[in-house]
C-alpha cells in the first residue's frame, strides 16, 4: 500500500498532540511513521499514513485536520518523498 | 485572526484578588451568561460556592447528562453556548453523551468540569478522569486551565469558539486547585469568534451558471440554516427563484410544511414527494447540509443525475461524501446575499413536483378506535401554532413529530439528529422553556426515552418550569420492534415494554399534574387540557404497539426505494 506523507504544524497546547494524532486515525488512517519536533509554542510534524481503504482520501483528511483550533497548517508532501528530507526542509 | 473588544470589567472594580472560582462566576457574568444548568460534586465544589456571588441563574437538574442536554437545547434556541456544570469523575462522564450530541449537531455548548488538583492528575484519584483526552473527539475544542489568572481569557476563548463559525462544544477542565488559589485578576475581555473567509468569487460565478442551467434544480435545506439564523433569508431567495425544496430532520421548519415550494422531508422516514424530487433532479442546491446516510440513503444512489452547489461554513463538509460542482465555503447569509439564484426555464419541473406532492397526500384515517399518534401530533402543531416548540426523545414518535407537526422554524423542533440520544427530550424541553418562555413548549417522549431522564420531573417541579409532556406509550422500544419485525423475521428481542410504571402515578409523585388517554374522542380534549395548563403537566397517551413508521427506505437501500404501510394493515 502506498504511504501518504503529510506535514502539520501546530501551536503546541496541552493536548494538540493526542488531539491532532486521534482525527488522523478517527478518520480512516494509519499512522505508520511520525517525526515532530517544537520550538517554543510553534510545533511540526511530519506522518507517513498508512489509509484503512481506497475511500480515504488525505485532502480529506487535510480539511477535518484544519477544523482543530491548534492546526495552524497542513500540506499533502510528495508520496515519494522519503520523511527525513521533509523534516529537513522543514528545518530549513 | 480574533477580534478583540474592550474590557467588559476592569480590576478597579474588584477586589485585588480573587479565586479562581470567583473569576468563574465573574467571567460568566461579564460574559452575559443567564443560566447554567449543573449538579454539585467535590471537584467543582469551589465553584459552587463562589456561584451565589454571581448573577447567573443556576439549574440545578437530577443527573449530569440532563444539565447538557438541557443546554443543549438552550444553545440551539438562542445561538449562544448553553452551559453545563459538573464536578470530576462520573459527573464529568455523565457530560458525555451531551456533549456528543452538540457536536453531532453543531450547536453551541461550554462544559465547564470539575477536576482533582494538579498534584493528583495523573494518579488515578479519587474521581479523577481525564474527561480532557475522552471528550477530544466530540468537542470542538478543550482545554485544561493551569492557573487561575487565565481563566477569564479560557472562558472568553471557549466561547467565541463555541458559537463562531460551525457551532460545537467546548470543554473546560478546571482542576480544583486552580479554583482554590487567588491570584490578581487581568482585565476580561471577550473574543470575538474568528471572521470567515469570503465565500470565493469562482465558486459564486459556478454556483449561478448551474442554477442557470438547470432545469430540474431543488434546494436541500440543512441545520445549518438554522445554525447560521439565515431562514428568513433562504425563504425570501424560495419565494423568488421558484425553486422547489426539500429538507433534512435538522432543516424542517426553514419553509412550513405548507409552503408550497416545500416538499417535505428526505431520507429514512422522508416524505414520498422528498425523495421523489431528490431522485429526479438535475442540480441540488445544499444549504447547511452534510449528506448525512438517514438523509441520502444509499449514497451511490442518491440524487443520481444532479450536479452540486454545496454552500457550508465548514470547508471539511465541502466534497465530503459527495462531490461538489460548486463547493461555497463560507457564512450561508454571506453565502447567499452574493449569488444571483436566478433559475432558467424550470415551469415543467416546477409543475411536476407540485402533481407529485398533491398526489401524496398525508393520510390521518388510521382504522380502529386507539389513538393514532400522527394525528394527534399534527393536531396539536395547528392548534398551538406559531409558539410550537417540540423537544422529542428518539424513535418512532421522533419521526412523527418530523413528519406530521408543523414547524414555524427550525429553532422550534429540537431533536437529537446525529448522535440519536434517548433521553433527550425531557431535559431538552426545560433548556428550551428557559430560554423562551413566551412559548409553548412541549417534551414529546416515548416511553422508552422519558425513563432515561424522568428524574427531571424533579426539576420541572423544583422550578414549576411549565413544560407540557406528551409521553406517547406503546409498552415498546417501537422503532426496534419495527426492525425487528421488517429486517429480523420478527424475533422481538428486548422491546418489551410492557412492565412500564403508571407514569400518571410516577408524575403525581414528583408533583406534576397528570392524566392518561387511550381512546380516540379523548383526544381533542387531552389537548385542550395540555394547552390550557399553566404548569407542568403530563399526558400519558397509550397508543397501539404494532403501529410502524411509515415509508421507511430499508438500511443500506436507495431512498427511491421506499416501503410503505401494507393495505391490509
Amino acid at each position: 500500500m502506498t504511504l501518504e506523507h503529510i506535514r502539520i504544524e501546530f501551536r503546541c497546547a496541552e493536548g494538540a498532540l493526542r488531539r491532532t494524532l486521534g482525527v488522523v486515525e478517527a478518520r480512516g488512517f494509519s499512522v505508520r511513521s511520525m517525526q515532530m519536533g517544537s520550538d517554543g509554542d510553534a510545533g511540526v510534524m511530519t506522518l507517513a499514513l498508512a489509509p484503512l481503504d481506497s475511500t480515504r482520501k488525505v485532502e480529506r483528511l487535510l480539511r477535518q485536520l484544519e477544523r482543530l483550533q491548534d492546526v495552524q497548517a497542513t500540506i499533502h508532501l510528495s508520496n515519494a518523498t522519503p520523511v527525513a528530507e521533509v523534516i529537513h526542509a522543514a528545518r530549513a | 485572526m480574533n477580534a478583540m473588544t474592550p474590557p467588559l470589567s476592569s480590576p478597579e472594580s474588584q477586589p485585588a484578588t480573587r479565586t479562581g472560582a470567583q473569576l468563574v462566576v465573574d467571567t460568566l457574568d461579564a460574559l452575559g451568561v443567564e443560566c447554567v444548568f449543573g449538579y454539585p460534586g467535590g471537584a467543582i465544589m469551589p465553584v459552587y460556592d463562589a456561584l451565589p456571588q454571581g448573577t447567573t441563574r443556576h439549574i440545578l437538574v437530577r443527573h449530569e447528562q440532563a444539565a447538557a442536554f438541557a443546554a443543549d437545547a438552550y444553545g440551539r434556541i438562542t445561538g449562544r453556548a448553553g452551559v453545563c456544570l459538573a464536578t470530576s469523575g462520573p459527573g464529568a462522564t455523565n457530560l458525555i453523551t451531551g456533549i456528543a450530541n452538540a457536536y453531532l449537531d453543531s450547536v453551541p455548548m461550554v462544559a465547564i468540569t470539575g477536576q482533582v488538583a494538579q498534584p493528583l492528575m495523573g494518579t488515578d484519584a479519587f474521581q479523577e478522569t481525564d474527561i480532557f483526552g475522552m471528550t477530544m473527539p466530540i468537542v470542538k475544542h478543550s482545554m485544561i486551565v493551569r492557573r487561575p489568572e487565565d481563566i477569564p481569557s479560557a472562558l472568553a476563548e471557549a466561547f467565541a469558539i463555541a458559537e463562531g463559525g460551525r457551532p460545537g462544544p467546548v470543554l473546560v477542565d478546571l482542576p480544583k486547585d486552580v479554583q482554590q488559589a487567588s491570584c490578581e485578576p487581568a482585565p476580561m475581555r471577550r473574543k470575538t469568534a474568528d471572521l470567515l473567509p469570503a465565500p470565493s468569487s469562482d465558486a459564486i460565478a459556478e454556483a449561478e451558471r448551474l442554477i442557470a442551467a438547470a432545469k430540474r434544480p431543488l434546494f436541500y435545506l440543512g441545520g445549518g440554516i438554522a445554525r447560521a439564523n439565515a431562514s428568513e433569508m433562504v425563504r425570501r431567495i424560495v419565494d423568488e427563484s421558484g425553486i422547489p425544496a426539500v429538507a433534512t430532520l435538522q432543516g424542517l421548519g426553514v419553509l412550513p410544511p405548507e409552503h408550497p415550494a416545500m416538499l417535505g422531508m428526505i431520507g429514512m422516514h422522508g416524505h414520498r414527494p422528498a425523495n421523489m424530487a431528490v431522485q429526479e433532479c438535475d442540480l441540488l442546491i445544499v444549504l447547511g447540509a452534510r449528506f448525512d446516510d438517514r438523509a441520502t440513503g444509499k449514497l451511490a444512489e442518491f440524487a443520481p443525475h444532479a450536479s452540486v452547489v454545496h454552500i457550508d461554513v465548514d470547508a471539511a463538509e465541502l466534497g465530503k461524501l459527495r462531490f461538489a460542482h460548486a463547493a461555497v465555503c463560507g457564512n450561508i447569509k454571506s453565502s447567499l446575499a452574493a449569488i444571483d439564484f436566478a433559475a432558467g426555464e424550470i415551469d415543467a419541473w416546477t409543475t411536476e413536483t407540485a402533481e407529485i406532492r398533491a398526489s401524496h397526500p398525508q393520510r390521518y384515517d388510521a382504522p380502529g378506535n386507539g389513538i393514532y399518534a400522527p394525528a394527534m401530533l399534527k393536531t396539536l402543531s395547528e392548534r398551538v401554532g406559531e409558539d410550537f416548540v417540540v423537544a422529542c426523545d428518539v424513535g418512532q414518535h421522533q419521526m412523527w413529530v418530523a413528519q406530521h407537526c408543523r414547524f414555524a422554524r427550525p429553532q422550534a423542533h429540537l431533536t437529537s439528529g446525529g448522535l440519536g440520544a434517548m433521553g433527550f427530550g425531557l431535559p431538552a424541553a426545560i433548556g428550551a422553556k428557559l430560554a423562551e418562555p413566551d412559548k409553548e413548549v412541549f417534551a414529546i417522549c416515548g416511553d422508552g426515552g422519558f425513563q432515561m431522564n424522568i428524574q427531571e420531573l424533579a426539576t420541572l417541579r423544583r422550578y414549576q418550569i411549565p413544560v407540557k409532556i406528551l409521553l406517547l406509550d406503546n409498552a415498546m422500544l417501537g422503532l426496534v420492534r419495527q426492525w425487528q419485525e421488517l429486517f429480523f423475521a420478527g424475533n422481538y428481542s428486548e422491546v418489551d415494554l410492557s412492565d412500564n410504571p403508571d407514569f400518571v402515578e410516577v408524575a403525581n409523585a414528583f408533583g406534576i399534574e397528570a392524566f392518561g388517554i387511550e381512546r380516540r374522542e379523548e383526544v381533542d380534549g387531552a389537548i385542550d387540557r395540555l394547552i390550557n395548563a399553566r404548569g407542568p403537566i403530563l399526558a400519558h397517551v397509550r397508543i397501539d404497539p404494532e403501529e410502524n413508521v411509515w415509508p421507511l427506505v430499508p438500511p443500506g437501500a436507495s431512498n427511491a426505494e421506499m416501503m410503505e404501510k401494507r393495505n391490509d394493515t
